[in-house]
């Protein structure tokens, strides 16, 4: 269920934890859904958010988490998430077997 | 996590463990997986002294891992690194003869736009581009909207495939997925010598099935049950035919307006004479979503159902009734057998652009049928090509590059460290249409909930030795 519409809510997202990599994509996903502004300050960045429900935030809040997860796993996992992709990639155009 | 113990140099490597109640489940990437009590895991993590043989054995110690079986072991679980696309999906038109709440195609404004259905032109050269692929096995899958509206075009495409095989060396199957309204015993028996495949939607005795799949004078609950019958008693009389005649399938589409029934609806499977089922919950995708409030089905509602019904399959299976259900044949195949499932939307990568590819009715074409479906909604971002493209183009574009790296599951934050990620796969697609981003976010996903949910009470499930001898006797089929 949806919560009650408020207006005028700021966050503060701390470069500490989130880079802005990850901001802009959390912001890129919620741009046709929540209305909000930002703006850098301090060591961090303050979003400005117009007529959101409590859902919405959390889930803005748990997007920007999920991208910085995302962006720190890559740099373990990269190297083996590009190896694998491209033998799917060259499988598809038949350089390897078939089952 | 690593347990180093430094003298001997062996580190155990946990890839990936869940705990289940007072139990441990530790899994990893080449199919290996043990369960142990938790105060046998606590031990092992503190003090690595006595490794258990089955640790070795099945890939859990660095220091003695056999990279040759295990690879091969890997291989078979990833199934899509090494293919390129078997399944290749015709939308003979876009248009339908029935109006189901979770579908666009039968909406009244386009129901006799003829525009909608594909010329035999674009057919036959779907069937060409599909031929051109690489793959040495090719699987036709003929779909709609209800592909019998668009009959002669069929018939004619059937025959273009069946002739294009006789000259070439690939192994070639044919599937159709029809409502039965337009089915009649002269397109039933072409089909049949065509050594067509049948399958349709039945989604639960005629109650249910009226709720969701409405048709005119509701007609559809009783056609599907005669021709599904009718198919069955060809399939059981095939002896001495010259073709092969394959056992007619379907699948249910799990509503809101199923919830209750989960017994009847395996009763009337097993009424039609049916020995499977494919049960999956409706996707709050293109006109599903927009009908969501009287549909929709929350991954709790959807778990509940499907252990009642499994339950239920499972109790006919000991009385002697032969009767499976798909999903579960799927997970299954994975955990005992170390095998892919062959479920292109359960492997990481996904299947998209590399396992299948859909041809819409203009001969645009897409990195799966549910990208197809989001471009009837007017989104095309999983479009990758069209029939007059070279095939090397396609199978390269950006989408099919795009969904590869969303779907790797090492890549994803919660399911790089999950116990499931053998069995599991995500859908760049569902991801993109509920959640913005082809990568999503597991931590809400609707498809990780039901899928965490389905695996977690198949690994109750096998805690009872008859239920696992059973499951085990399921994927043999
Ligand atoms: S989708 Fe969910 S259940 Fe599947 S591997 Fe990822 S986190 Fe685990
Ligand atoms: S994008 Fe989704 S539907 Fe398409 S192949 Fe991948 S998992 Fe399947």
């Amino acid at each position: 269920m949806d919560s009650e519409i408020e207006k005028n809510k700021k966050i503060f997202f701390s470069f500490d934890i989130y880079s802005e990599e990850a901001l802009n994509l959390a912001a890129y996903i919620f741009e046709d859904r929540i209305k909000f502004s930002s703006s850098k300050k301090d060591n961090g960045a303050e979003f400005v958010f117009d007529n959101y429900s409590e859902n919405d935030i959390r889930d803005f809040v748990n997007e920007a988490l999920n991208q910085q997860c995302r962006i720190d796993l890559a740099t373990v996992t990269g190297p083996l998430t590009r190896f694998i992709v491209t033998k799917a990639l060259i499988s598809g155009m038949g350089e390897g077997k078939n089952e | 996590m690593e347990n180093k113990q430094q003298n001997k140099k062996q580190t155990l490597l946990f890839q990936q463990w869940k705990k289940n109640k007072d139990h441990v489940l530790l899994t990893n990437d080449f199919g290996g997986r043990i369960e142990l009590s938790g105060k046998l895991f606590n031990e092992l993590c503190d003090n690595p002294d006595n490794i258990p043989q089955q640790f070795f054995d099945n890939g859990f110690v660095s220091e003695m891992l056999d990279f040759g079986k295990l690879g091969l072991s890997w291989l078979n679980t990833h199934c899509n690194v090494c293919l390129s696309p078997t399944l290749h999906i015709l939308v003979m038109t876009a248009r339908c003869n029935m109006q189901c709440l979770y579908c666009q195609a039968g909406a009244p404004g386009r129901k006799k736009d003829m525009s909608l259905d594909m010329s035999l032109e674009t057919a036959k050269k779907c069937v060409d581009f599909a031929f051109k692929t690489p793959s040495p096995v090719l699987n036709f899958e003929f779909q709609g909207g209800e592909p019998l509206l668009n009959w002669n075009v069929l018939s004619e495409t059937v025959k273009y495939i069946r002739q294009k095989e006789s000259e070439s060396d690939k192994d070639v199957s044919i599937s159709l997925i029809s409502n039965f309204i337009l089915m009649d015993e002269e397109k039933a028996n072409f089909l049949l010598q065509n050594e067509v495949s049948i399958c349709s939607s039945l989604d639960g005795p005629e109650n249910v099935h009226k709720k969701n799949r409405h048709s005119e004078n509701d007609i559809s609950y009783n056609i599907v049950c005669k021709w599904l019958k009718y198919f069955n008693q060809k399939y059981d009389s095939q002896l001495g035919k010259a073709y092969k005649i394959f056992r007619p399938g379907a699948i249910i589409t799990v509503t809101k307006n199923s919830i209750g029934h989960a017994k009847e609806i395996i009763d009337e499977y097993v009424s039609a004479g049916l020995e499977s089922l494919y049960m999956r919950p409706v996707s709050q995708i293109g006109y599903a979503a927009v009908n969501w409030n009287s549909i929709g089905i929350s991954p709790a509602e959807y778990i509940s159902l499907y252990k009642e019904a499994i339950n239920y399959v499972l109790t006919l299976n000991k009385k002697g009734v032969s009767i499976i259900e798909k999903a579960c044949q799927i997970f299954c195949e994975k955990i005992f057998n170390v095998g892919s499932g062959g479920n292109y939307d359960l492997d990481s990568p996904c299947g998209a652009g590399t396992g299948q590819i859909a041809y819409n009715y203009d001969g645009n074409i897409y990195t799966c049928d549910e990208a197809r479906m989001l471009a009837m909604e007017g989104d095309d971002l999983f479009r990758i090509g069209n029939v007059n493209d070279p095939v090397e183009k396609v199978l390269t574009a950006d989408a099919v590059r795009a969904c590869k790296y969303a779907s790797e599951l090492n890549s994803q934050p919660l399911c790089s460290r999950c116990a499931y990620k053998p069995y599991c796969g995500i859908c760049p697609v569902f991801n993109y249409a509920t959640q913005g981003s082809l990568f999503g976010n597991m931590a809400t996903n609707f498809r990780c909930a039901v899928n965490k949910g389905q695996i977690d009470f198949i690994f109750e499930l096998i805690k009872d030795k008859e239920n696992e001898e059973i499951l085990k006797k399921w994927i043999q089929r």
